[in-house]
């Protein structure tokens, strides 16, 4: 009995060997140098470059597909340059029309021509509401898209973006994922399939103008092979193909990277910086990202948390100590006080709002009297914390923690939600947290890009990303007219001015603090280009030997 | 007594056993002897700082002295294992004595629900179970506890099934005593043993899978004392957590160790068979 | 044992069959029970997955008209039947956060444990026999006190911690092994299997011995941390089915005849201790399909068990579904299989009871 199992198993084997010489052709094994593997530390589920506000997916999405404008490199500001897919732009003297030349003999992956109505089409399918190809969300469309009136081709090669009012962000605007170009023919497919099934189509089947694309269709949020497209306008790229998989494990990718095991990661801890850059094995690049750590504290009345108390929330700004998020960072990371980042126009250098300068054991003292005097003594407020590390906030846990026993030091029980960064917006649109840790990361490195979404709203209501559910007709109209200043320096002072009034008269957040961040890859991996947004591409990338 | 100190004193692994879990047991009772520093007191913003005097083990990555939370997790941990395994007794005792006293169809309705329980890796049922009851060591407990009920279920079906059918039962009945005073006072006393080592056992099994779950990330508050959780947040800082991951192991890995040497050895005295080896 | 006390009755071909038909019937109900209860899991599950499905710009029409597509709005007996017979088409719905169709992500992530499991029951089967029967040999010896500590030792350790301590050796310091991950993705191109047996598929469908090679390295170190427990358990059973064997009279009688422990009488001893222990495999290979959700964590394996754990941390109901499904009917399929043959094989040993 045995004996005959034995000599089945042996069979099998035999056979399989056998089959081995008439193996299958599609297999290749990549040569040394073809192939760049980055383990990084978020998943991408959604790549619809309209419905994601992931930056997991804007990472891979940036290989694939590409902007009318591009990114400036090597500069600590962003600045936007005419090497995107339109060659040419003027912009009317009051900032409402904006023309576009596109550039000519461009393709995209499924062999369609970028031409001006290929532009419209991607555009509008930001811009239209109910248009037929929309995904199920399209969170930048408030903040971003609602105020253009229309997107018009005059010929094969000019688009005519007219705004309702002056904008002069809307450079920046076409910078963000939500303005990536679209293959006319993916949306024409697209306005046929159900509302919930286009994000899975599209994800499977990328049609953008970018180095690389999706070959044989999407299966693993985990796992992600991009593949060089030799179509590419920019000359096809060395490096055949890019591997995206996920680590959430900070331990492991560091550990990986060192290895050599993989070539490119992100989201090192800040501690390890020092030894890693005298590594030679490894190449680490940081930099002062434009992002922003904050708690959020809902306003929003019909919420009916206790943080639409005013008196709270100056309590619970009051009691937050700055220094053990700073050192969570190994002070790379700089404590801030306001909402915009230090690098960033509209930033009011070493301003700091009341509640802040207070000395410590004064605002622990009052911040504890406002809240008995509120009545919220002992009261228990839920928050909110992603369940995965943020280049902001590398340990949420740590940080929520903290925060936990500096508000329960003057009589505020925090409890802790942990959920994933997904649920978020839905969440706090139901009003459901008082308080949300989180962050947010500047796309555009405008400082509109900060105050629509986060501190302002639209007809009335707060906007889809504003965790703090905080809306003031007023603070609104002077972000609105902050937002259509076409003038430089008088744009700047009229966030400063904002600034200095937001905070000491409402007190929607705290802001924590604006993180340096890092990526770090095999030292002989050469040509990786990192823009100013901090966006990471792999068109000119090699090895050296 | 004297029996008991006999066994133990030839018996080198349950003396092993019995000191590890005695030194646990300790270090749980003494906690607040053992460190002047709370398990969640905050002592500096020097995080990782190495061990030294004042701190043998050193902070965490929360500014913790690691020592006052390794023995104070020692607390947690115990009294986790003993809330989920006396879980685990109680209603798998529960549900075994009656299905084995009672007999006919509810024994058969009885054993299909364990059957069906048991149908399942318990591990993962324990995931699921965390699911719908939300993310908590309290919930862990109640988790693990019903995980683990089925193997005393069957284990006490077992016992009470041999009991019933001896003669002191029949007499018992004969007497007319209740069916209750029988459970109680003749059934129940004589199915102890078994399920004393199956429990002293299952406090090794019930320490290691609150530790996985609380691992993988499911047990609510990170930074309650528990040594799954103190293992996971060294986890989470890539060169400056090892140190605290590999304490974190060692003392979980001793603690099942001692429950799992002290079980043995008291299957291998309370169980005639094997003592006469 | 934990199964069933059948009285002793004497043994007969009949017999045999009417309690694998027994068995057999037994199970239908009981796979029925576990289509209701992962049915009910996805009702009882916190959370909306219409509002998750539409997103924010859902009107409440819109929200009603899914309600009424994914049939949310009939009785719940109606939608159980919708379900099971969906189930049977191999269609288990989508995720409510990607989108995409459970089945999908199952077809490659299921052969992933299996194959994990499958490379750990080996190990343990091959490392648990010898030295349990090693052990067995030469009682009080180093081996056998070796072999009682391994088996102590593999079901006292935290496995994730087992794991942590065999990355930072084998692969941080020695570099030998890789950290984590079924193989170097970078390394290929083309390589897209239809199932997750990636093996399997590596030898027959591409034949391709070099990355069947990646493969095994990549397999080693998950395979062998997943395989510490299930070693300590056959070491363990091994070790006191031999003793009882071979303290048994025709041994003893054999021996006390000058027929020393040779081979031939080792090898006859193993003939009859071992059945059980080879039946006990199937069991826990069931059991690790399950079990291996934290050496899956740990090794970035994308098998099901860091499915089910990422759905039960996001809440994705069909997901979990899915996996509870499938999870306890292979459990039952596999402890079926296991019962049966055990009665094929050795028929005497269903009369001894439980133990």
């Amino acid at each position: 009995m045995t004996r005959l199992l034995w000599l089945a198993a042996f069979a099998a084997l035999v056979l399989g060997v056998s089959a081995c010489g008439g193996g299958n052709s599609g297999l290749k094994k990549v040569g040394a140098g073809k192939s760049i593997l980055v383990l990084r530390s978020d998943k991408s589920d959604n790549l619809d470059p309209h419905s994601t506000s992931s930056g997991g997916d804007v990472r891979v999405l940036s290989m694939m597909y590409e902007h009318l404008v591009s990114a400036s490199v090597g500069t600590a500001e962003v600045v936007w340059e005419k090497k995107g897919l339109a060659e040419d732009w003027t912009i009317s003297a009051d900032h409402t029309v904006y023309t576009f030349k596109i550039k000519k003999g461009i393709k995209f992956h499924d062999g369609a021509d970028l031409d001006a109505h290929a532009v419209k089409k991607s555009l509008d399918r930001m811009v239209v509401e109910n248009h037929p190809a929309r995904p199920t969300e399209r969170p930048y469309r408030d903040s971003y898209f609602k105020d253009i009136k229309s997107v018009e081709t005059t010929d094969d090669t000019t688009v005519v973006v007219t705004h309702k009012s002056p904008n002069p962000r809307f450079l920046g605007t076409l910078g963000i994922h939500s303005a990536m170009i679209i293959s006319p023919l993916a949306i024409e497919h697209l306005a046929t399939l159900k509302v919930e099934e286009r994000k899975a189509w599209i994800t499977s089947n990328p049609a953008g103008t970018g180095p690389y694309t999706i070959k044989g269709g999407y299966k693993d949020g985990t796992d992600i092979t991009l593949v060089a497209f030799d179509g590419y306008h920019g000359g096809a790229p060395k490096v055949e193909q890019i591997v995206f998989q996920t680590q959430t494990d900070m331990r492991t990718r560091t550990q990986r990277v060192l290895a050599g095991d993989v070539h490119f990661i992100d989201s090192l801890d800040p501690p390890d910086w020092e030894s890693i850059e005298k590594n030679p094995k490894v190449t680490l690049y940081t930099w002062q990202g434009q992002n922003l750590c904050y708690l959020a504290m809902n306003c929003l009345p019909s919420d009916g948390h206790i943080t639409s108390n005013r008196d709270v929330r100056e309590a619970i700004a009051l009691a937050i100590d700055r220094q053990p998020f700073v050192a969570k960072f190994a002070g790379r990371a700089k404590p801030q006080h306001v909402l915009i980042p230090p690098t960033m126009l509209g930033h009011p250098k070493g301003y700091r709002p009341k509640a802040d300068s207070t000395p410590r054991a004064e605002a622990l003292e009052r911040a504890r009297k406002l809240v008995k005097d509120a009545g919220a003594e002992g009261k228990e407020l839920k928050m909110y914390l992603p369940d995965t590390a943020r280049p902001y906030l590398l340990y949420p846990d740590e940080v929520a923690n903290f925060i936990q026993q500096q508000l329960a030091e003057v009589g505020l029980k925090v409890v802790l939600d942990k959920a994933p960064l997904a649920q978020l917006t839905e969440r706090v649109n139901k009003g459901e947290y008082p308080l949300v840790l989180i962050g947010w990361m500047g796309d555009t490195g405008e400082p509109h890009n900060f105050w629509g979404p986060l501190l302002s709203g639209v007809d009335g209501k707060p906007a889809g990303n504003n965790n703090t559910r905080f809306y003031h007709a007023d603070v609104a109209k002077k972000v609105d007219a902050a937002g259509v200043e076409t003038d430089l320096k008088k744009r700047a002072e009229l966030y400063y001015e904002l600034e200095k009034w937001v905070h000491d008269e409402f007190r929607p957040m705290v802001p924590l603090v604006s993180a340096e961040q890092s990526y770090a890859w095999v030292s002989n991996l050469k040509g990786v280009e990192v823009d100013s947004t901090g966006t990471f591409r792999f068109h000119k990338a090699y090895f050296e030997d | 007594m004297k029996d008991t100190l006999k066994f133990f004193m030839r018996h080198r692994p349950a003396q092993a056993g019995a000191l590890l879990v005695l030194l646990v047991v300790f270090a749980a009772l003494a906690a607040p002897l053992l460190t002047p520093w709370g398990p969640r007191e905050s002592v500096s913003y020097e995080f990782f700082a190495s061990p030294s005097s004042g701190h043998p083990l050193g902070l965490d990555g929360q500014g913790y002295d690691l020592l006052s939370r390794v023995v104070y997790g020692a607390r947690t941990t115990l009294r986790i294992a003993l809330l989920a395994t006396l879980l685990s007794l109680t209603i798998g005792g529960a549900l075994g004595a009656v299905a084995g006293y009672v007999g006919w169809w509810v024994d058969l309705a009885l054993m299909r629900v364990v059957d069906f329980m048991m149908s399942f890796p318990s591990f993962l049922l324990a995931v699921v179970m965390v699911a719908l009851l939300g993310k908590s060591l309290d919930n862990l407990v109640l988790a693990v506890g019903i995980v683990g009920a089925p193997l005393f279920a069957r284990q006490m079906r077992a016992e009470v099934l041999r009991i019933k059918s001896m003669e002191f039962i029949e007499s018992a009945r004969a007497l007319g005593y209740s069916h209750l005073r029988i459970m109680l006072r003749h059934v129940l006393p004589n199915c102890l043993t078994p399920l004393i080592v199956l429990a002293t056992l299952g406090m090794g099994g019930a320490i290691l899978d609150v530790a996985g779950l609380a691992f993988l990330g499911l047990g609510g508050d990170p930074f309650d004392p528990e040594w799954g959780l103190i293992l996971k947040a060294g986890w989470n800082s890539p060169t400056q957590g090892s140190f605290q991951v590999g304490v974190a192991g060692a003392c979980i890995l001793g603690t099942v160790l001692g429950f799992n040497l002290l079980g043995d050895g008291l299957r291998d005295w309370l169980d005639p068979r094997s003592r006469q080896k | 044992m934990g199964r069933d006390n059948i009285a002793a009755r004497p043994y007969n071909s009949a017999l045999m069959l009417s309690h694998i038909l027994r068995r057999l019937l037994a199970a239908v109900p009981m796979l029925l029970a576990i289509s209701i209860a992962s049915f009910l899991l996805l009702h009882l599950l916190p959370g909306d997955p219409t509002a998750v499905l539409l997103g924010q710009e859902a009107t409440p029409e819109a929200m009603a008209q899914v309600r009424e597509e994914l049939g949310l709005n009939r009785p719940l007996h109606i939608q159980y039947i919708d379900f099971l017979g969906n189930v049977l088409r191999g269609d288990f719905g989508r995720s409510f956060f990607s989108g995409r169709p459970v089945a999908d992500e199952l077809v490659m992530r299921v052969p992933a444990t299996i194959e994990l499991a499958l490379a750990a029951m080996i190990i343990a089967s091959i490392v648990g026999i010898s030295l349990g029967v090693l052990a067995s040999v030469k009682p009080r010896s180093v081996v056998d006190f070796a072999c009682l500590g391994i088996a102590l030792i593999g079901v006292s350790m935290p496995i994730f911690w087992l794991g942590f301590l065999a990355q930072q050796m084998m692969a941080g310091k020695l570099g030998l092994l890789p950290f984590g991950g079924r193989y170097n993705a970078a390394n290929w191109q083309g390589f897209e299997p239809d199932t997750g047996f990636f093996i399997a598929e590596a030898i027959f469908t591409y034949g391709s011995p070099e990355l069947t090679l990646e493969l095994l390295h990549h397999l080693t170190l998950p395979a062998f941390v997943l395989a510490t427990v299930p070693t300590a358990l056959i070491a363990r059973m091994t070790r006191a089915n031999m003793l009882e064997v071979l303290s048994q009279d025709y041994i003893r009688t054999a021996r006390a005849k000058g027929l020393a422990m040779t081979p031939v009488v080792i090898r006859h001893a193993m003939r009859n201790a071992l059945i059980p222990v080879i039946t006990s495999i199937g069991t826990q290979f069931g059991y690790m399909l399950g079990g291996a959700v934290l050496t899956e964590t740990i090794f970035s394996w994308p098998g099901l068990g860091t499915y089910v754990v990422q759905a039960v941390i996001i809440l994705d109901g069909k997901p979990l579904q899915a996996s509870v499904l499938l999870i306890a009917t292979f459990f039952v399929v596999v402890n079926l299989l296991t019962d049966i043959s055990y009665s094929i094989i050795d028929p005497r040993l269903r009369h001894k009871g439980a133990g």
